[in-house]
């Protein structure tokens, strides 16, 4: 009896393992398109944009900068597993913390085809549509004006890994004069540089990526759905254990949508917005990827940020 | 052993590419993530390699750095994850963990006030519906009123494809919808419920049943992706049969059904809703396809 019980759990093990195996795999070979071509535009943006280009066209009000921000996802529909070595870089360049955040936040739901996959999901609800836009991007401004009064330096909030010399970030020392790397004309593509620095951005992304899918796939393949169902049945509940299943299943925002809709009927308007508000904001895949930017404690607090705002948000639709 | 280090990156991209372009050859990567994003697929492969063919060539000029990356043994991890074994069983697994999606039979969320000139939304949850005859243990109520209008245009109606085959099949003969045609004939289940009472359907579906699922009742259904295997659901109809109790979770079943509707009162209000319902004919255990998926577009 005791033999056949360790069978059967070995059985479930195997089981369970291949689930990890199919959702881990899937998310990986999602996101790693989008990883290449952050890391491909974060490179690009290297080369040639200055960093008193960033200063030339950076709206001088900072209300207006951060709005802006917000609104880009419309223009740049960029999926967020490709925002965060573009954020990386566009920092680096001087684009202050109260723009890239807003920016970072608003591009994966501030998006046409996020909100209209939201609206095939809802079978046409633009009410809830309008509110998971309306609250992404009230959420944005928040952040930003937050961090706008906080006042806070890039030098102080980017992780240092990289030698005084290596001013671009790729973590290789370059022996070359600086001035010229900055200012000089490119006569013709630096392919190799390009090259070196996508390498570089793909490593230092993909690898927390990967601690993040990890998690998420562990989770997804351990944890049953019942046990989450069982857990929001009360209005605070419903929007504390749908943010974490947000933050947990480091879904795609064009898909996250289907997902919520499953919990219709069983959980809060609240709280199915605030799962569709947090997911694309912050989750653990860029979680992981914001530490290898960001100081750890810097990170923390953004996270506890937009959980906190997220959740008055979700509370205030409860409400009403 | 320090010189030999700089070709541990572009070795691990390197080994990227050959197991993305297994996956490619093996048929393996449409059970992974969408068709659509295939391209995207190809085009990463086509970085890597060029990625890698640059690092090693840097490496054979001992430029870069020589140090061992401990993020190094991060990138072997999904390259390990491959080993595992999986079948269709396991992606089944991963989607019934999302729930189901039975289109418009989801429970509209009260909370909402739905547009009425909006798609129909005139159903509940299965298990609501089950539930809810459990419990009051009543006959369909005669009375109930059909709530939610179909409102679709119709222009975009005829427009459809697989509602336009139907429409020209003979009305008394069985129309067998295949892998291209199922998301969309749910869809259209739901959205011309009363234009398609009698009619009879073949499909093959996988089974998925809910605890509260009354015991000749089950979902037929298809694992429908949206992105990637990870955000797989299952889509179909509410089906009965009197042999339902000898399928269980992840059969696969090839079906015959009739195409009906079932009267689902919402609790605590007079009104009601029609929700397509299939009475199975025949149910017969299958292979399972090639492909176990349908694509939402």
């Amino acid at each position: 009896m005791l033999v056949l019980n360790k069978l059967w759990e070995w059985k479930e093990l195997l089981v369970k393992l291949s689930m990890f195996k199919v959702t881990f795999l899937s998310i990986i070979l999602e996101a790693m398109p989008f990883i290449l071509i952050g890391s491909l535009i974060s490179s690009i943006i290297n080369e040639y944009v200055s960093e008193q280009t960033i200063q030339k066209y950076l709206p001088k009000n900072r209300f207006f900068a951060i709005v802006t921000a917000s609104f880009m996802g419309l223009i740049f529909p960029v999926c967020e597993c490709a925002i965060v070595p573009i954020i990386r870089r566009l920092m680096k360049k001087g684009i202050p913390i109260y723009v890239a955040i807003p920016f970072m936040v608003s591009v994966p739901i501030i998006n046409p085809i996020v909100l209209f996959s939201t609206y095939i999901a809802f079978q046409g609800s633009l009410e809830l549509v309008w509110m998971r836009a309306l609250m992404g991007l009230v959420a944005a401004w928040a952040l930003g004006l937050i961090l706008s009064f906080a006042d806070l330096k890039n030098e102080e909030l980017l992780r240092s890994t990289q030698s005084v010399v290596s001013t671009c970030g790729c973590g290789e020392e370059h022996h070359i004069n600086l001035v010229q790397f900055s200012i000089a004309p490119k006569r013709k593509i630096p392919v190799p540089s390009i090259l070196r620095h996508t390498t570089s951005e793909f490593y230092d992304v993909g690898k927390l990526l990967i601690m993040g899918a990890t998690l998420s796939a562990l989770f997804k393949s351990f944890v049953p759905r019942a046990l989450v169902m069982g857990l929001g049945q009360n209005e605070i509940g419903s929007i504390l254990v749908m943010m974490g299943l947000a933050f947990v299943l480091s879904l795609c925002s064009e898909a996250d949508a289907f997902i919520a809709r499953t919990f219709t009927g069983v959980f809060s308007t609240g709280s199915i917005l605030s799962f569709l508000v947090l997911g694309p904001m912050i989750d653990i895949k860029n979680f992981m990827m914001l530490s290898g930017t960001f100081k750890n404690r810097f990170v923390t607090r953004l996270t506890a940020l937009i959980f906190a705002l997220v959740f008055i948000m979700s509370s205030i639709v409860n409400i009403i | 052993m320090n010189r030999l280090t700089r070709y541990i990156w572009p070795g691990l991209m390197l080994t990227y590419v050959f197991c993305i372009l297994y996956l490619i050859i093996t048929d393996t990567l449409d059970i992974l993530i969408h068709p659509r994003l295939n391209g995207l697929i190809y085009a990463s492969v086509a970085v890597l390699a060029i990625l890698s063919v640059e690092e090693i060539k840097r490496a054979m000029k001992n430029v870069g750095s020589q140090k061992f990356k401990w993020g190094y043994l991060l990138f072997l991890l999904p390259i390990l994850t491959m080993f595992i074994n999986t079948d269709t069983a396991d992606s089944a697994n991963v989607a019934f963990e999302n729930g189901v999606i039975m289109f418009n039979l989801e429970r509209e969320n009260t909370e909402l006030e739905i547009d009425p000139m909006a798609i129909e939304e005139v159903t509940g949850t299965a298990s609501e519906v089950a539930s809810e005859e459990s419990s009051d243990n009543t006959p369909k109520d005669d009375s109930n009123e059909n709530v939610g209008e179909t409102t679709l245009d119709e222009e975009a109606d005829s427009k459809i494809p697989f509602e336009e085959a139907l429409k020209n099949t003979n009305e008394s003969g069985v129309y067998f919808v295949d892998d291209d045609e199922f998301i969309k004939f749910i869809d259209s289940m739901h959205r011309n419920m009363n234009e398609y009472i009698d009619r009879q359907f073949e499909y093959i579906g996988i089974v998925y049943k809910q605890e509260d699922f009354q015991h000749d009742e089950l979902v037929v259904g298809r694992m429908m992706m949206f992105c990637c295997a990870a955000d797989a659901q299952i889509a179909g109809l509410l089906a009965k049969s009197d042999d339902a109790e000898q399928y269980q979770d992840g059969d696969w079943v090839k079906v015959i059904g009739t195409f009906s509707t079932k009267a689902y009162k919402k609790p605590m209000t007079d009104t009601s809703f029609d929700i397509p319902y299939i009475i199975l004919d025949d149910i017969q255990a299958t292979e399972a396809p090639a492909d176990p998926y349908v694509y939402f577009e």
